[in-house]
């Protein structure tokens, strides 16, 4: 369970990164300063998704939890559109946020 | 001519996705509600638990068998586990008029007796629904199988008619009439894409045996029988005997069984020629241990309690079947995937709504007949659809117990509130039609933990909640429901009305 919760993680962090590198998101988002520029947003994002697929397939079980990952980033992605309908000025935090929630939970699996 | 290939796929895509979109929300929402097929059998069989020990369940149910149907050719059972909580029984028996039946039977996992349980398909339904549509053998899968195409058809034309599927991976612009509904469609269809493609795919092939006989039939020509032997060489059969003999002690032959299958779980346990001396005990490994469907059997003498033949399925055809065929039902899916097929699922039968919807408010000028029929069965075919279900689990708990033909009358239900919310949509104005629809969907989920809890005891509304979790799920899950429900009455009343020509 831990291991899905930080593929999920990380998913949602490396989603909400390739929405803020779209110009119409960005906006949507009021993208404060201190974000990176846009290229580089994408390149989070694009590590952010392989860093959840390398913790997925690393499992013992990794055929079911290839299986989970496609249906999690699904999740993942549907939660970003609906942050930027409900709540747009959120979405800069989130890759912060969900890398620091995956740590936590990575740390919490091994005690 | 790029321009001219688009236009011709959406073309197709439009008419595709019509023809049998009614259809396919239908098998869609029912597909869905078979993810939790063992967990809404559990809710509709509210007088029964969990059993602690499957082996000694299947064993009780073995002993009232050997009353109940002594004489039968064979008994089948299927194992309770952590999700499904009775022991199912099938078997072939002689109605009154002498005709063959069938009688399938839920039993009390710790007593292995069916008193006090009440007559119900359970979640049966929704899953023999989903590929059957309530139709005879073969022509409801026959049908089942043809929407199934035409959904491949849609999903492969629809990806080529969206051209910006990456720019437009988040957009979703609510509040501004045909324009919302389109990114709707298009967000529920591209982020769940990959469910889509593999559900559709692998459901056309769960059916393939059937709608393309053409490599058995040139193989094996009319011998059907060695046909399916050699797909399934697991299986053990020998003729009767015609010499009586009482069968051994089952349960120990299950625990063997668990042992040879390095401690897997038994899905399956059939009993061939019962009382005879040619007893056949065969077991089935748990769907739930492997992505693979079936792929593990164990024949044993049933008297004697010898080991007959073990079979692994090794080989890549087969096996790559069985993968298919496991990943359309996903049993093996531990508790977050299953979540995961319920939300896909939903987002499939989401994008199919939407796309009927579509389809009317596309076609705003110069409408015909045809058009206005079209629009106004959406409304109930679409719309009508969650409240069928819902009215399906109202039957279910306030039908009085022992009633006779229970099980059927749930069913019929099902079909008459579906039914009359089709002809409640063609008789009223599509927009009225959905709010007062919607409205009542919503109250038909709202409701139903309430009555649940006063007519069964368990759920959200009765306590302790230990030991009831999945009554208590399923009330959370009604809730949801119908909020939704509610949310789209309210949305649909306050939306601004789309005038001709407009969007």
């Amino acid at each position: 369970m831990t291991a899905s919760l930080i593929s999920l993680l990380l998913a949602l962090g490396g989603f909400a990164a390739l929405s803020l590198s779209m110009q119409r998101h960005a906006r949507q988002a009021q993208a404060p300063g201190w974000l990176p520029r846009r290229p580089v947003l994408r390149w989070i994002g694009w590590g952010f998704l392989a860093s959840s697929f390398i913790r997925c397939i690393a499992r013992p079980d990794w055929r079911l939890a290839l299986v989970e990952w496609v249906g999690a980033l699904g999740l993942a992605a549907g939660i970003i559109v609906l942050i930027l309908i409900y709540r747009p000025r959120i979405l800069p935090f989130i890759p912060k946020a969900a890398m620091l929630l995956a740590l936590l939970a990575m740390a919490a699996g091994r005690l | 001519m790029k321009q001219g290939f688009r236009q011709s796929m959406a073309w197709l895509h439009g008419w595709a996705g019509l023809v049998m979109g009614w259809l396919l929300f239908a098998i869609a929402i029912t597909g869905t509600a078979s993810v939790f097929r063992p967990e809404i059998s559990n809710w509709m069989r509210p007088e029964i638990s969990a059993a602690p020990d499957p082996q000694k369940a299947l064993a009780a149910a073995v002993e009232y068998l050997k009353k109940a149907a002594p004489d039968a050719p064979g008994w089948y059972l299927t194992a309770p586990d952590d999700r499904a909580y009775p022991v199912m029984v099938a078997y072939a028996t002689k109605n009154e008029k002498g005709e063959g039946d069938y009688v399938q039977k839920a039993l009390d996992p710790l007593t292995g007796r069916p008193d006090g349980i009440r007559d119900t398909l359970g979640g049966e339904f929704f899953y023999r629904f989903h590929f059957e549509l309530q139709m005879p053998y073969p022509w409801g899968r026959y049908l089942a199988s043809a929407a199934a195409m035409l959904m491949l058809v849609a999903l492969i034309s629809g990806i080529i008619t969206h051209r910006r599927i990456f720019a437009d991976f988040f957009t979703l612009r609510p509040g501004k009439g045909k324009r919302s509904w389109l990114d709707a469609h298009n967000v529920m269809g591209v982020l769940a894409m990959p469910f889509h493609l593999m559900i559709t795919f692998t459901g056309i092939l769960t059916l393939v045996t059937l709608t393309m006989p053409w490599g058995g039939v040139a193989n094996y020509g009319d011998d059907i029988a060695a046909f399916y032997k050699d797909i399934s060489p697991g299986f053990y059969s020998r003729p009767r005997a015609e010499r009586p003999a009482p069968l051994g002690d089952i349960e120990a032959m299950l625990n063997d069984a668990r042992r040879r299958m390095h401690g897997g779980r038994i899905g399956y346990a059939n009993i061939d020629n019962p009382g005879d001396a040619n007893a056949v005990l065969e077991v089935t490994r748990h769907d739930g241990d492997q992505i693979a469907y079936a792929a593990e059997i164990l024949a044993y003498d049933g008297v004697t309690g010898q080991l007959l033949s073990q079979y692994q399925e090794t080989r890549p055809a087969r096996k790559t079947y069985d993968v298919l065929y496991g990943l359309h039902i996903g049993r093996f899916a531990p508790e977050f995937s299953r979540w995961l097929y319920f939300l896909c699922g939903l987002a499939l039968a989401a994008t199919i709504g939407t796309g009927m919807v579509l389809w009317s408010i596309s076609r705003t000028r110069n409408r015909g007949a045809g058009h206005v029929l079209v629009e106004r069965l959406t409304t109930g075919a679409i719309g009508g659809m969650p409240l069928a279900v819902a009215a399906t689990f109202w039957a279910n708990r306030l039908l009085p117990d022992g009633m006779p033909g229970r099980q059927g009358l749930e069913v019929d239900t099902f079909f008459a509130v579906w039914g009359s919310a089709i002809l409640f949509g063609l008789l009223r104005t599509g927009r009225r039609g959905w709010i007062e629809l919607m409205a009542v969907t919503a109250a038909a989920w709202l409701l139903l933990p309430a009555a649940s809890a006063l007519t069964a005891g368990r759920g959200l509304l009765s306590f302790p909640w230990r030991g009831n979790g999945l009554f208590v799920c399923f009330d959370l899950v009604a809730l949801a429901l119908g909020a939704i429900a509610a949310l789209i009455c309210v949305k649909v009343m306050r939306a601004p009305v789309m005038k001709a020509g407009r969007a």
